[in-house]
């Protein structure tokens, strides 16, 4: 039903993608400039370019959610390395899926800082997981209060930017039809 | 189509989730039980360091692939060196309470301190 509504042209949904994706791996980039914070877990992004997974899921669709959250691990692969990439997709998966659900089937009841929090939570919990198998130490899940305190914090700001800046990215549409 | 980007639902988790968390960072061990340090290396424990009793310092180079640099002194434990990329273990800094953990993901290794009270952490 989505689907059809933006625009006839058939290349419209892969050029919105790749912009995308472009757009996720700079905010990325971009975060890894970041220099270390004292008191927060060691190695903790803010996750903005979740802004982009967001908006990929709300007005394009799961499909091309994936495939920014691929482009993004893909990156961080050719980066920083194996490791960087498991943990990339892991968390980058999971929030990708709850990004998409929740904004399918919850917003009625959900604005988008619940959301937010919640794909940033699911990040965090995926990545867990990941380290966890890495190890294969369960201790790892002593991070877990650190990065659930991190990730409403972060998953505020995230939801607070991505509905500040959901026109702007909206209007993105416009020119790439023309 | 419009969406409030704030609903009462969301005031609930964001509040909720950092409460249990906050609780979760309290309950956490405190300086003054017994500290063991546990060095765990691709799953199997490789050294048990009772940190009360730690004079000198020591390092200790288990065998991973990249090489990283544990040392203990002053009842703390901590990654002095790394040949990974991020260092994250590195700056996950000095370990001293039972509830501590830092992680090398790349050489699969956990340094994380249990305490030995009834309460402590069994796995």
């Amino acid at each position: 039903m989505k689907r059809n509504t933006n625009g006839a042209d058939p290349n419209f949904r892969p050029a919105l993608c790749a912009v995308l994706c472009a757009q996720a791996i700079a905010i990325s980039f971009f975060e890894s400039l970041i220099p270390e914070i004292p008191f927060l877990p060691p190695g903790a992004k803010p996750g903005l370019s979740n802004i982009i997974t967001m908006f990929a899921a709300n007005s394009l669709g799961l499909p091309e959610a994936l495939i920014i959250t691929l482009a993004k691990s893909l990156f961080a692969f050719a980066t920083r390395g194996f490791t960087a990439f498991i943990m990339s997709i892991s968390g980058g998966l999971l929030s990708c899926l709850a990004a998409w659900l929740l904004l399918t089937f919850a917003q009625k009841k959900l604005g988008f800082i619940g959301i937010s929090v919640i794909c940033s939570l699911c990040h965090n919990f995926g990545q867990l997981c990941a380290s966890c198998v890495i190890t294969g130490s369960r201790m790892t899940f002593y991070y877990a209060p650190f990065l659930a305190l991190f990730g409403v914090i972060t998953g505020v700001i995230t939801g607070v930017i991505f509905a500040a800046v959901l026109p702007a990215l909206d209007k993105m549409k416009k020119y790439i039809r023309r | 189509m419009k969406n409030k980007p704030l609903k009462k639902a969301d005031i609930f988790i964001v509040l909720g989730v950092a409460a249990l968390a906050l609780l979760f960072i309290f309950l956490r061990g405190s300086k003054s039980e017994r500290r063991i340090a546990v060095i765990t290396v691709d799953s199997a424990v490789t050294d048990r360091i009772d940190l009360d009793e730690v004079k000198e310092k020591i390092t200790i180079m288990p065998d991973t692939d990249p090489q990283v640099v544990i040392a203990a002194e002053n009842g703390e434990i901590y990654f002095e060196s790394s040949g990974c990329r991020d260092k994250i273990c590195v700056k996950s800094g000095r370990l001293s309470k039972a509830g501590d953990i830092a992680v090398c993901l790349p050489a699969k290794t956990v340094v994380s301190i249990t305490g030995s009270g009834p309460d402590a952490v069994t796995y």
